[in-house]
């Protein structure tokens, strides 16, 4: 018998999806590049 | 400093102007002026392509082209990808197939990716590493872009999203 949970719940077996994907494939990353603070200077 | 100049150009179906000193790069016009930060700059040299976008039709890296000659046209990035809400299959893609991890490089090869598949909806995968040689990932690597750029030309058969006419402008 092949121990593995339904796709619903996950687990074992399941690949898992990323958090921060969905942020990365629409352009709306916070990289350092792109973050502007008050006063901040660029060198 | 020099005489500034207005640019107005159509970025993700919308008009934008600004004026600009005539040295200022495109992509820092995207990044800076239009706060379009999606964009993204790797290396300043054209190599990696972190900077490409769809202007007028065609790929360009936004590096190496100053904003004034880009006055008058049509340029779409990756935040102009999705479409009423909907992730475009490309960007589903990239998720589904693992083709991304720091996801740096992921706005560039998805322009690239959009561009080589409106011209080519059915590539091979050598078709597709040639498409994306513009492009450098450097954590990834591109086995699983390549999955990624196949799994959007699938769906994109499949439910015929194929837009006629491609955003970003006529070429």
């Amino acid at each position: 018998m092949i121990h593995k949970t339904s796709p619903e719940i996950g687990g074992m077996g399941h690949s898992i999806k990323r958090k921060e994907d969905l942020r990365f494939i629409q352009g709306k990353g916070n990289y350092v590049d792109d973050v502007h603070l008050p006063g901040m200077v660029y060198g | 400093m020099a005489k500034k100049q207005l640019v107005s150009v159509k970025v993700n179906g919308r008009e934008r102007e600004a004026a600009v000193e005539p040295r200022l790069l495109l992509v820092h016009f995207i990044r800076e002026s239009l706060q379009l930060t999606g964009t993204h700059i790797g290396c300043d040299t054209s190599h990696c392509g972190a900077c490409t976008v769809v202007l007028n039709g065609r790929t360009v890296k936004s590096c190496t082209m100053f904003a004034v000659q880009a006055d008058g046209g049509e340029i779409l990035t990756v935040e102009g990808l999705m479409k009423d809400g909907q992730l475009h299959p490309l960007q589903e893609g990239f998720r589904q197939e693992h083709g991304l991890q720091c996801g740096f490089c992921t706005p560039g090869m998805l322009m690239s990716s959009y561009a080589l598949l409106h011209n080519n909806p059915n590539p091979s995968e050598e078709e597709i590493r040639r498409g994306i040689s513009g492009n450098l990932c450097r954590c990834t690597g591109y086995q699983n872009i390549v999955g990624a750029v196949q799994y959007a030309s699938a769906k994109m058969a499949e439910t015929k999203t194929a837009e006629p006419e491609m955003a970003g402008g006529a070429k």
